[in-house]
């Protein structure tokens, strides 16, 4: 029941963190490199804690993400979703992978998340496609070795599981 | 199931019912973006605490010289107002508007990196309303797309979906002003290559179309190219304002002369 209560505010922080990162101000080049936390951290939910973290807890972050980044609303929630969705089906054979075949997994993640936004933005006749966002799904492979051990840190310290 | 009823929630967003309820319930988003400012607003006043006394006498007489020329140059406003007035009533043709700005604060970027978008903190309840005219000090830097109950979404000129109608300020020929995605690239288009723009020559905004009011300046001529084999001439611009360092912007409120009290 403890552990319960721990993981679902673990859970929730680390969401809402990964949303206030997404909207954390940078230089404006470096916005191409800034990585898709919100993607990340409800993947390593998913895969690590499949069982209390699922389709809808990506949904309603994804609602969130819409308000806060006043893009459609749905979209992101849209996107998440369908991105919780892969991560769950195939969570067993990622969990086994290591570090080079997981941030594969990211990557190709990430790039649904971004189609997906891209593909209801068009559908609202809002058109700018630029193949720079390939930069977000690769800085966020990238820098998924570093989330995942401060993410594993994070379950160790506050006995999520 | 959950993202059938996220296509939908996109559908209802498309009608407008849903507004209301949305720019309330959008309102946690500006202590967000609030909170995500703290690390350089930390870093900023520290620097200000750590700044010599000497760098800030500095920076006053620097500021005090700038207003003194400032307030010389308006000493005459009052009176060419008066004036212009007076000349616009003689040729029958209506008044300009006066027009009032609120200062609000940049307190976020939009995160998707394609649009030039940014958040501001001020929203409905301060009277903000969609489609009105953002500036700096510079210049026009853009107009609100989107308003929340306290925050609103500003739309550069720059932005690749964004264009505008400006006038050459030496010769008033009209155009129309669009974004490329580009920070500091304006494209002016359909210029035809006998058109009379020059490098340099100054666009200001002309109030046709009714979204921003006349007369404010927007870019400057940067370059112009005449290729023969092309119908139009290849014309672009940057923009005046400082559209990636600016912290505080100006929101113009437009009324009637008639009615305005003061300057």
């Amino acid at each position: 029941m403890d552990d319960r209560g721990h993981s679902f505010w673990v859970v929730l922080l680390t969401l809402f963190l990964a949303l206030a990162l997404s909207v954390y101000p940078l230089p404006f080049w470096a916005r191409w490199l800034r990585p898709d936390w919100a993607v990340m951290v409800i993947c390593f939910w998913v895969l690590f804690l499949p069982n209390r973290v699922g389709v809808g807890w990506a949904w309603l972050a994804g609602l969130l993400m819409d308000l806060l980044h006043g893009s459609y609303l749905g979209q992101n929630a849209f996107a998440l979703s369908i991105v919780a969705y892969f991560a769950h089906v195939s969570h067993q054979r990622v969990r086994m992978s290591g570090y080079r075949k997981q941030a594969v997994f990211i990557f190709s993640m990430v790039t649904v998340h971004i189609l997906l936004g891209q593909w209801v933005q068009n559908l609202m006749g809002v058109a700018d496609i630029s193949l720079l966002v390939v930069l977000q799904a690769l800085t966020s492979a990238l820098s998924w070795p570093l989330l995942h051990v401060a993410m594993t840190y994070l379950c160790y310290r506050f006995v999520v599981s | 199931m959950l993202s059938v009823i996220a296509l939908l929630l996109i559908q209802a967003a498309r009608s407008q019912w849903l507004d209301k309820p949305l720019s309330y319930l959008s309102s946690f988003s500006l202590p967000v973006y609030k909170l995500t400012e703290l690390p350089s607003e930390m870093t900023r006043s520290l620097q200000t605490f750590l700044s010599s006394r000497e760098s800030l006498r500095e920076e006053n007489a620097r500021l005090r010289a700038e207003a003194l020329v400032l307030h010389a140059k308006t000493q005459k406003l009052a009176s060419l107002r008066a004036e212009n007035l007076r000349l616009r009533e003689l040729l029958n043709s209506s008044s300009h508007k006066e027009e009032s700005v609120l200062v609000a604060e940049v307190v976020g970027l939009a995160a998707d990196p394609s649009q030039h978008v940014f958040v501001i903190d001020k929203g409905r309840a301060d009277g903000v309303r969609e489609g009105q005219a953002v500036i700096d000090a510079e210049g026009l830097i853009g107009q609100v797309i989107d308003v929340a109950h306290n925050h609103s979404r500003v739309m550069m000129v720059t932005d690749s979906t964004h264009a505008l109608s400006i006038q050459v300020n030496r010769n008033g020929v009209r155009a129309i002003v669009e974004g490329t995605g580009l920070i500091d690239l304006l494209e002016i288009s359909h210029v035809a290559a006998t058109t009379d723009v020059k490098v340099g020559d100054l666009l200001i905004s002309s109030g046709l179309g009714g979204r921003f009011p006349a007369g404010y300046p927007v870019a400057r001529i940067s370059e112009v190219t005449i290729d023969p084999g092309e119908p139009f001439a290849t014309v672009r611009a940057r923009p005046l304002a400082q559209l990636d360092k600016t912290q505080f912007v100006l929101l113009v409120f437009s009324r009637d002369e008639g009615q305005a009290s003061d300057g």
